[in-house]
């Protein structure tokens, strides 16, 4: 079977920036990966290359195959960005509600359903500035998976949460993935969360972004919080770590 | 107490409050009648012509009011253009901000000119001192919109149609409040003023006519029904912010 996502030799610079370089790489259907790199490295450029949401310079993407634009207009993208994309006057139920509005897929996933797993059930008549910053990402959250696209772009989707949330987050989206699985690309500035997600970690290099080493990650599903004890899970953040300071040394 | 009955009293304490400073203020200047009439002389003359009073000002506010109707409907039809197809602004902006900074005062005896003592100077006017504020706010309120939500918008493939009603007006309704706020009030001073230069008919002529024969009471009776003009207005658009901004307090 043919790789979910494949990116070859994708270039994209602005002006003079070489924002990506000759990126290869496949992403098998169902897989979790995590992208991982100092800032600036072009990890939301990559993504947003798969959303169609940016034109490569150079090289080739496919995603199921296909164009990112074909599949853009399949409705099998979701999108999770750090800042959640609310709209303020819109209750959680109405925002989860606008994708389906919009896309017009029928799936067997309910807005209301998905707020009530999400644990947000009795907040579904709330509006964004009501919500806290964790509640606002699972609406957030719930509104780019109602449709239940097949591939699902997050950037950075807990950076702005505190450590707390955010290790309840994490354990949250295994557990929503393995009930519901998708291609998922995972944006992420921490070690400890991109290990405990990802089958594996890309770890991309800046000036110009490329990528410069991809970690296995094999521990079993689901992964719950308590894996964060054990001393394979430390030396797998800690492997990670290595090959981040070399990146950022180079 | 509530904020609102706060607020009432407030208001109350202003209504109170002018006849009294007035009538101090006319026994200790010791000024002739002729030139700062006393409340009680104002309001007997406002009580005695309020036929004549009431025609005039709806002459004014026909004026104000329909030049002002079809500034908003080109404003925002134009605000529309210039988000969609930039290149009608590239076109028309060296123009409007030309026309924007020729002082009214100066167009107006042209239009009289041209255009004879009809009600279309008055239009005009009335036309162009509210149009461009209107345009800019519109415009920037339209471009303001989050680009996250936006970004979300075009994955999940809306139409503009979706997307101008779902994120970019939502956007712009506090923008042109807050313009309707600032020109609503221009466009009565427009059509005053254009009505100082020709008309037979409208406050602007009532002040003209009052100057000319010393009636001061007149010009202050004037002034009273410009300010409460004024206050509807910006109690309007408190109450129409509160509706349209209804979920900002839920
Ligand atoms: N629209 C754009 N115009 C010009 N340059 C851009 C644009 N988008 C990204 N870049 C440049 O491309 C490079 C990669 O940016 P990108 O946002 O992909 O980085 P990132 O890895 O997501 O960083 P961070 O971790 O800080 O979010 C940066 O040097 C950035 O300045
Ligand atoms: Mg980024």
């Amino acid at each position: 079977m043919s790789p979910a996502i494949q990116l070859r030799q994708l270039s994209k610079s602005f002006g003079e920036i070489d924002a990506l370089k000759d990126i290869d790489l496949d992403i098998q259907e169902g897989e979790f990966i995590a992208l991982i790199g100092p800032s600036g490295c072009g990890k939301t450029t990559l993504l947003r290359h798969v959303l169609s949401l940016e034109t490569a310079s150079a090289g080739e993407i496919l995603v199921g195959g296909d164009t990112p634009e074909r599949v853009r207009r399949e409705n099998k993208l979701g999108i999770v960005f750090q800042r959640a994309a609310l709209v303020p006057s819109c209750t959680s139920l109405q925002n989860v509600q606008m994708t389906l509005d919009i896309t017009g897929v029928e799936t067997p996933l309910t807005p209301a359903g998905l707020l009530d797993e999400f644990g947000l059930g009795a907040f579904k008549d709330h509006y964004p500035h009501q919500l806290s910053g964790g509640m606002q990402q699972r609406v957030n959250i719930a509104a780019a998976m109602v449709h239940n696209p097949p591939f699902l772009m997050m950037d950075e989707p807990f950076g702005a949460l505190d450590e707390m949330t955010r290790e309840f987050m994490c354990e949250f989206l295994g557990g929503v993935l393995l009930d519901n699985p998708k291609t998922t690309v995972l944006v992420t500035h921490s070690i400890d969360e991109a290990v405990m997600l990802a089958d594996r970690i890309v770890i991309l290099a800046p000036r110009p972004g490329r990528i410069s080493a991809i970690v296995d990650v094999d521990f079993p599903r689901p992964r719950r919080r308590d894996l964060k004890t054990q001393s394979a899970f430390g030396e797998k953040v800690l492997e990670v770590r290595r090959l981040l300071y070399e990146v950022e040394e180079a | 107490m509530t904020n609102v009955s706060r607020e009432r009293l407030g208001y109350v304490f202003m209504i109170v409050s002018v006849p009294i400073i007035w009538q101090l203020a006319v026994t200790l200047s010791g000024l002739q009648p002729f030139i700062l009439p006393g409340p009680g002389i104002v309001f007997k003359t406002l009580g005695n012509e309020w036929s004549n009073f009431l025609y005039h000002t709806g002459v004014t506010m026909y004026g104000a009011m329909v030049g002002y109707a079809f500034a908003n409907l080109f404003a925002i039809s134009i605000a529309v253009l210039f988000v969609y197809l930039p290149s009608v602004q590239t076109f028309l902006m060296p123009w409007f901000i030309v026309i924007k900074n020729i002082p009214f005062v100066v167009i107006a005896p042209i239009l009289v000119i041209t255009l004879g003592t009809t009600n279309m100077p008055k239009f005009i006017v009335v036309f162009l001192v509210t149009f461009f504020p209107v345009l800019a706010n519109v415009v920037a309120g339209l471009r303001a919109a989050d680009q996250v939500l936006l970004d979300r918008m075009h994955v999940l493939n809306a139409t503009r149609w979706q997307i101008f009603w779902k994120v970019r007006w939502p956007s712009a309704i506090p923008y042109y409040m807050a313009a309707h706020e600032v020109a609503f009030t221009g466009s009565i001073i427009a059509a005053i003023v254009a009505e100082f230069f020709f008309s037979r008919t409208g406050l602007g002529y009532l002040i003209v006519t009052a100057m000319e024969s010393y009636r001061a009471d007149i010009l202050y009776g004037v002034t009273l029904i410009a300010a409460v003009l004024g206050l509807s207005n910006y109690l309007l658009v408190v109450w129409l912010r509160k509706r349209l901004l209804r979920w900002q307090d839920a």
